[in-house]
């Protein structure tokens, strides 16, 4: 018999309550003052008739009805074996799927887990249909359905088994629904001949861990005759810590020394608690003085540990020495490509100088974790980007009447960027920009012509401007944007205009879209420059003044776009550079254009890593060198780079760019602790769990524990049983209390 | 003229309680306790069949031509319409010294009211009726050790300040009867009237020796020993710890088993305290606290009747 909710089995303790409270009555706590005990003797209790339970039959009748309520409270019901396969004339069909996540490297599981897959397949009937699957972040089907059919049946199993010798568990993590999702979706699948879905059975081959991705099962409705063996393969020593890079968003501080912050995490079924960390080298030595940490099992403690100064020397802007991009390159159907490193021996040494420069000293290891799979990290040196801004425009940097005085007090400087302003006058020659670098324009007016025509071959590239209209702006707005003359006139406001109209889905105003932050009345304009956006094609208009004159509008121009502000933000003109607003929209406008990216601090293995979340964009191919001194060329066309599948530091060149980033384990891999054991009936999935595959029944399979409850409904006739037994009970009470006599009053 | 109503009927028995003892101890004040028991002690007295019940009272005696008018009782003559002359005999000599017991084990009652309460209303009863009738009282409470002491006086306000101290609440670790008696031998050199009022539920030993030296030294002793029916019975109905009012010592009792056994002890307690008081010509009054007082108080001035005589013979 099983139970659903077994926790209220312990309800059944309160049978012993009747008879506890019956014995400490036998000792009396009553206490009499008395006036003296001068004649009074000791005499100790004695087990009199009262105190000895009197009706044997009551008290079990009671005892009966608690216990019977406590059953029923835990949803009992009885396993019933559900046919796999209805229809025993068929053959089975089997999946069999192993976990090779990084988890599965721990002491012996792989070992156990291969032989498990193998003593299966052997077993696997003439008329069987087996497949093999493993899993990490992706699924890899190592033999199918119709190899295995198409294979002579003395020889599949050997075939599968010895592809399943070549692999070993990975860095990925353990996407256990995507994984069942599949194998349920191929086994649902109508075979070849047939007109009925096959159905069949998973057989799950995996440590079952606390960090397995499985809510992807949740609401996903699990195909009719398809079922789950699980076997759940223990490890011989259990406990786990873990590292993970804690980002830190708080601004540093003047004269601060950046840090890495590393989060331990220790799995409550650990033994030690005293844990090591610090910088160290490949070779899993510390570099340096370490840490001691105490992290008791269950708790997790973020760790400090500061870069040094060598270590902070980011190789971002230098010239890209090591990837001549020129070298052979294999494509491959993933649209990448792969340039071995036996074939590039100049690019080999400048790559091994390179990696011994990153690799030595940026990952952080943890020593006092018998699991050793997580306990390395590895973390890219903090990084400050450097983001050109170009402003077109005769002004001084120090007139306070001109908006190039209050932008270049408002552009941000952070952490992670550093937007440096570089006015451009009329007379000066045109700056030269690199493909790929960060940078951004404004403009404020009638600029030369030069200028808007350098202006309008950046945009056509992929760029962002700012111009600022005015009526004399006309001639360069139509070189910019490439179209005809538009009409400009400048307005002067009666009183003064308001913006109106704001579109807040628009990516630049997205951030003011809370109503709290939504009120732009505050911000008068004065004068401003009327046109009409509908005579700029693919136009779109972001904001109007209340007059129904667009204020702001977007204008694509190639890949890039204008964006062209009716007004100046000095105050002659409005009080937008006085607002509020101003310099969370330049922050959105630097975010948007591209200009300004901030990558995240990690990557996982397994994972894409998006060519744009490393603003490799626009900058030709882009060639990732890996941790082991390969090199994957990635084709603009993919738009990510996609064999992140080790631990590592890797550097990425586009162009003159260059990014390192690092790629670390999932977090979730490292929470060890095994899945609760209903979690995955909860989830719906009719899953039986064996320790052992000589346990496991292939052709009978358990149907959901819920469901069979749900269809039993045990509990109902046990409450029947239980009133039947109170009934009983009362009566017999009742009897009882008229048969004993009336009880005396004592005088006292 | 017709008899005094003392005279009549000398062998009737004991009139019957006029006052119900538990609404007697239902009231607060203990002077108005003693009041009412006082005045109902008198209203029964003149219908008493009993002569001169007063300590010192003698009898009443038609009024002839020549006796002093200032004794003639009043009271007699609007109810009879004759004149009676009251005779006292040692008006100023009696001092009656009451010493009463305030210990922890006074602090114990079944019926509603302790025998602390009980012990201060017959005292207050008697300072009362002693006090009108010109009487000296004076009062010595005690516990394990003396607590208050008033001389023996009879001037306004006396009765007053004895019946404050009656009206304290019991304290004390344990009851010393020693130190009292030893204590009012030692400052009471003229002969008086000895009134002791406890439980005497204490070892007798010490207590015999300091009863020698009081009633050697002249003094009259009267023990009025109070006692719970509880205690006379052990009628308790469930088996308990019980807990020593004075030491808090505790010892588990089952009364049904431990009832022949306390009995016997306390009988043979009571029948050596007896014999000591006879011994000792002392007079003691074994009274539960369900006798009604107005009872106890006609037992104790019908006793003093019968030995009175003798008492004042021997102390002149």
């Amino acid at each position: 018999m099983n139970f659903l909710a077994p926790l209220f089995l312990l309800g059944a303790l309160a049978v012993a309550a009747p008879v506890v409270f019956h014995l400490i009555r036998r000792t009396t706590r009553d206490r009499t003052r008395f006036s003296s005990l001068l004649f009074l003797q000791p005499d100790p209790p004695r087990l009199t008739q009262r105190s000895r339970i009197e009706n044997w039959l009551l008290l079990l009748l009671r005892a009966a009805a608690l216990a019977l309520l406590a059953l029923a409270f835990a949803r009992p019901f009885l396993r019933t074996e559900t046919p796999l396969n209805p229809n025993p004339g068929k053959n089975r069909r089997l999946v069999i799927l192993v976990d090779t996540s990084a988890s599965m490297q721990r002491d012996g599981l792989f070992p156990a887990a291969r032989e498990k897959a193998e003593e299966l397949l052997r077993g696997a009937g003439p008329g069987d249909q087996a497949a093999l699957w493993t899993f990490d972040a992706t699924t890899r089907r190592l033999m199918d359905f119709t190899e295995w059919t198409a294979l002579p049946a003395e020889s599949r199993a050997a075939t599968a088994s010895g592809r399943l010798a070549e692999v070993k568990p990975g860095w990925g993590n353990t996407p256990l629904a995507a994984a069942l999702t599949t194998a349920a979706e191929r086994l649902a699948e109508i075979p070849p001949g047939e007109t009925s879905p096959g159905g069949g059975e998973i057989i799950l081959i995996s440590d079952l861990q606390e960090g397995s991705r499985v809510e992807g099962l949740q609401g996903w409705e699990w195909p009719q005759e398809v079922f789950v063996t699980s076997i759940a393969l223990t490890p011989k020593q259990t406990g786990n810590a873990g590292l993970q890079l804690a980002p830190d968003s708080s601004p540093l501080a003047a004269g601060e020394a950046p840090q890495a912050r590393v989060r331990l995490w220790n799995a409550p079924d650990s033994t030690g608690e005293q844990f090591q960390i610090g910088w160290a080298a490949t070779g899993g030595a510390f570099t340096g003085p370490a840490q001691d940490v105490v992290v008791p099992p269950g708790q997790s403690k973020v760790v400090a540990l500061p870069w040094s100064a060598d270590l902070q020397s980011a190789p971002e802007h230098r010239p890209a020495q090591p990837p001549p991009l020129n070298s052979t390159i294999q494509t491959n159907s993933n649209n990448t490509a792969t340039s071995s490193p036996a074939s590039q021996p100049q690019s080999q040494q400048a790559g091994a100088d390179f990696k011994s420069a990153l690799q030595h000293s940026r990952l952080i290891l943890l020593k006092g974790d018998p699991a050793s799979f997580d306990n390395t990290i590895f973390t890219a040196p903090p990084v400050t980007t450097e983001v050109a801004a170009w402003y077109f425009g005769a002004e001084s940097l120090t007139d306070s009447k001109k908006p190039l005085f209050f932008l270049n007090r408002a552009l941000p400087e952070s952490r992670q960027v550093s937007v440096k302003l570089n006015p451009v006058p009329p007379e000066a020659p045109l700056p030269v920009i690199l493909p790929g670098q960060p940078a951004i324009f404004f403009a404020n007016g009638a600029i030369p012509p030069a200028q808007a025509s350098f202006l309008h071959q950046q945009l056509q590239s992929g760029r962002t401007a700012l111009l600022i209209l005015s009526a004399a702006a006309a001639p360069a707005l139509a070189e910019i944007t490439g179209t005809g003359a538009v009409p400009l006139e400048d307005i002067k406001a009666v009183t003064y205009g308001m913006l109106s109209e704001i579109d807040f889905k628009h990516p630049l105003f997205v951030p003011f879209a809370d109503p709290r932050f939504s009120d732009f009345t505050k911000i008068r304009f004065w004068q401003y420059t009327k046109f009409a956006a509908t005579a700029l094609p693919g136009s779109r208009v972001l904001a109007r003044f209340d007059s129904g004159d667009p204020a702001l509008v977007e204008v694509p121009v190639g890949q890039g776009r204008l964006m062209v502000l009716a007004s100046g933000w000095q105050p002659e003109a409005s009080q937008l550079a006085l607002s509020s607003k101003f310099v969370p929209m330049l922050s959105s406008l630097l975010e948007w254009s591209g200009a300004v990216i901030t990558p995240p601090a990690q990557f996982f293995a397994g994972q894409a890593v998006a060519l744009n979340l490393l603003g490799l964009t626009g900058v030709g191919p882009v060639s990732v060198r890996h941790p082991d001194g390969t090199t994957t060329t990635v084709t603009p066309e993919a738009g990510a780079f996609t064999a992140a599948t080790q631990p590592g530091l890797y550097t990425a060149t586009g162009g003159i760019l260059t990014k390192n980033f690092a790629v670390n384990l999932d977090p979730a891999e490292s929470r060890t602790l095994p899945l609760p054991t209903d979690e995955l009936d909860r989830l719906g999935v009719p899953v039986r769990r064996a320790g052992s595959r000589e346990s496991v029944d292939p052709s009978s399979g358990p149907a959901p524990a819920v469901e069979t409850e749900s269809r039993q409904k045990l509990w109902r006739w046990i409450m029947i049983a239980a009133l039947a037994v109170l009934l009983i009970e009362t009566l017999l009470a009742g009897l009882s209390a008229r048969r004993a006599p009336a009880p005396g009053g004592s005088a006292v | 003229m017709s008899a005094p109503p003392s005279s009549a009927n000398a062998t009737a028995p004991p009139p019957a309680s006029r006052i119900d003892t538990a609404a007697l101890m239902s009231i607060r004040s203990l002077e108005w306790r003693a009041r009412a028991v006082v005045e109902g002690f008198w209203s029964g007295l003149h219908r008493s069949p009993y002569h001169g019940f007063s300590v010192e009272f003698t009898e009443y005696r038609q009024y002839t031509p020549g006796d002093d008018p200032r004794h003639l009782d009043w009271r007699v003559y609007a109810r009879s319409d004759r004149y009676y002359i009251r005779k006292f005999e040692d008006e100023t000599n009696l001092r009656c010294h009451l010493l009463v017991d305030q210990s922890h084990s006074m602090d114990f009652g079944t019926l509603g009211w302790t025998k602390a309460a009980y012990a201060a209303t017959l005292a207050a009863t008697l300072a009362r009726f002693l006090h009108l009738q010109g009487d000296a009282v004076g009062l010595l409470s005690f516990d394990d050790a003396l607590r208050d002491y008033l001389p023996a006086r009879q001037r306004v306000g006396h009765l007053r300040q004895i019946i404050i101290a009656l009206d304290k609440p019991p304290g004390g670790a344990a009851t010393n009867l020693i130190k009292p008696i030893q204590r009012i031998t030692e400052m009471v050199r003229k002969r008086a009237l000895m009134v002791v009022i406890s439980d005497f539920l204490t070892p007798l030993d010490e207590f015999e020796r300091q009863l020698v030296s009081l009633t050697a030294s002249g003094h009259e002793t009267v023990l009025f020993q109070v006692l719970d029916p509880a205690e006379l019975t052990l009628d308790f109905a469930t088996p308990s710890v019980f807990e020593d009012a004075e030491s808090g010592r505790t010892l588990y009792v089952d009364p049904a088993a431990a009832r022949a056994g306390y009995l016997a002890r306390l009988r043979a307690h009571q029948e050596a305290l007896a014999a000591l008081c006879r011994k000792l010509g002392a007079v003691l009054h074994v009274l539960s606290t369900a006798r009604p007082l107005e009872q106890a108080l006609t037992d104790f001035f019908q006793d003093r009747l019968k030995r009175g005589r003798l008492v004042r013979r021997g102390a002149r």
